[in-house]
């Protein structure tokens, strides 16, 4: 595999992808809002959790519960476009591999982001785990044992950093490691 | 509307539909069918097989040293998912035991943060150079008229540990991994440096786009850059010595 080729091919792609990730992201922050709320209703008992795009900033959601008074009903938020920023290096890396057919990338992609979104829902129902464990003081240590808080922190930290960081570099090794294997190479 | 357009808004559109939770529901269905149309692409239903098999095994069907045939060996293509699956299994535990023991106060308290300190000194360092006329609070960095606080996430740490998994998970000789880490560290240090001086002078001149700067793009472009660095390392350096030639 040509290293330089992969290089200006990325830096080609870069471009288009960042391009359509400016302009998906605003329908895409809805879809994971909407989907991951839904999960959230499905998993949750009794289903008290709602999620909602914050009025001032819809990059933002809230996580409102509807047992706490009006007042302090917003619990926490979180920033969606940081929980599927990496899919701009996904997607870069996996269209700028030299040698591998345009249909071959594309179906590839394809599947990464498939993978990305259901891992984009995982996220934010951790990340909602988390502020509901963790962030909530006494009521947090009413509602959460002590392995559950460090369950869905550690659960949360692992997911938001080093997993989702690597996600890109994990999938595309997952795709593409004949050009890396150095025993095909001999 | 344009895409220009929609770009400008200042905020995305929020219609009525997006709320109902049958929407919801036809953009699942949506998924599922593009999830059925990506597995049948995969499997050759909707494209020929010849697009298909090449593909699949580009670096050996494209080797002018053997033919494509030998190389498609199914014993071979086992003891490649086999380094394949090893790889991606060590990396992923390095990966998450390298981020649970970071995240442990007393290694946060003792290692992390001094770390950290030292990336805001060097990089009040640099911005002192460029004329920036910084002062340095632990792990602040501030002039007249910005502040920036370098905290974990902003230190490059992230960066270092994915690269570090993928070297030591990726089968090559331990001489070539102590070359890959020791260059490799510095080198993402290096870039990361360049990070928060820019993301400095970034809220200085172009406040408004300082956040998406810091969340977005200069996180995508050092991790991109550990990416790439691995990915050299590991089609140049790591390959045995015998196949560098043919590599190039």
């Amino acid at each position: 595999m040509s290293i330089r080729r992969l290089f200006l091919n990325l830096l080609i792609a870069a471009v288009p992808v960042t391009l359509v990730w400016l302009l998906l992201t605003p329908f895409y922050n809805r879809f994971l809002t909407v989907a991951a709320g839904n999960l959230l209703h499905l998993i949750e008992s009794p289903d008290l959790t709602d999620l909602v795009p914050a009025a001032e900033d819809p990059t933002y959601d809230r996580i409102l519960r509807r047992d706490f008074p009006p007042s302090r009903r917003a619990v926490y938020s979180l920033q969606l476009n940081d929980v599927h920023f990496h899919f701009l290096l996904l997607a870069a890396l996996f269209l700028a591999v030299p040698g591998v057919p345009w249909r071959r990338r594309l179906a590839n992609l394809g599947w990464a982001s498939l993978i990305a979104v259901f891992f984009h829902l995982l996220l934010i129902v951790a990340w909602v785990k988390f502020a509901l464990a963790t962030q909530l003081g006494d009521w947090s240590l009413e509602h959460y044992g002590a392995f559950a808080r460090n369950f869905y922190g550690l659960g949360k930290h692992l997911l938001d950093l080093p997993i989702k960081l690597a996600f890109p570099l994990a999938l595309w090794v997952g795709f593409y490691w004949p050009l890396l294997d150095p025993r095909e190479k001999r | 509307m344009s895409p220009i357009e929609i770009l400008r808004r200042p905020e995305p559109p929020d219609r009525e539909l997006f709320h109902s939770p049958l929407f919801a529901t036809h953009v699942s269905l949506a998924l599922l069918g593009y999830a059925a149309f990506v597995v049948a692409a995969d499997y050759g239903f909707l494209f020929p097989a010849r697009n298909y098999r090449p593909a699949k095994i580009p670096a050996m069907a494209r080797s002018k040293s053997r033919p494509a045939e030998e190389a498609a060996k199914p014993a071979d293509r086992t003891g490649s998912r086999r380094r394949e699956v090893t790889f991606l299994v060590v990396f992923l535990v390095l990966l998450a035991g390298g981020f649970t023991v970071l995240s442990i106060n007393a290694v946060n308290d003792r290692v992390v943060e001094p770390f950290t300190a030292g990336v805001a000194r060097a990089s009040g360092a640099l911005l002192d150079w460029i004329g920036q006329d910084v002062t340095l609070r632990g792990t602040v960095i501030e002039n007249r008229r910005f502040a920036v606080n370098i905290r974990n996430g902003c230190n490059g740490v992230e960066t270092v540990v994915i690269f570090v998994s993928a070297v030591l998970a990726f089968p090559a000789p331990w001489r070539a991994r102590l070359v890959g880490l020791v260059l490799g560290v510095v080198a993402i240090q290096a870039v990361n440096l360049v990070r928060v001086a820019a993301l400095f002078l970034t809220g200085v001149y172009l406040p408004d786009f300082f956040r998406s700067s810091h969340t977005v793009v200069w996180q995508s472009v050092v991790i991109l850059f550990g990416v790439l660095l691995w990915i050299f390392w590991a089609s140049r350096f790591a390959a045995p010595r015998g196949s560098r030639a043919e590599a190039a």
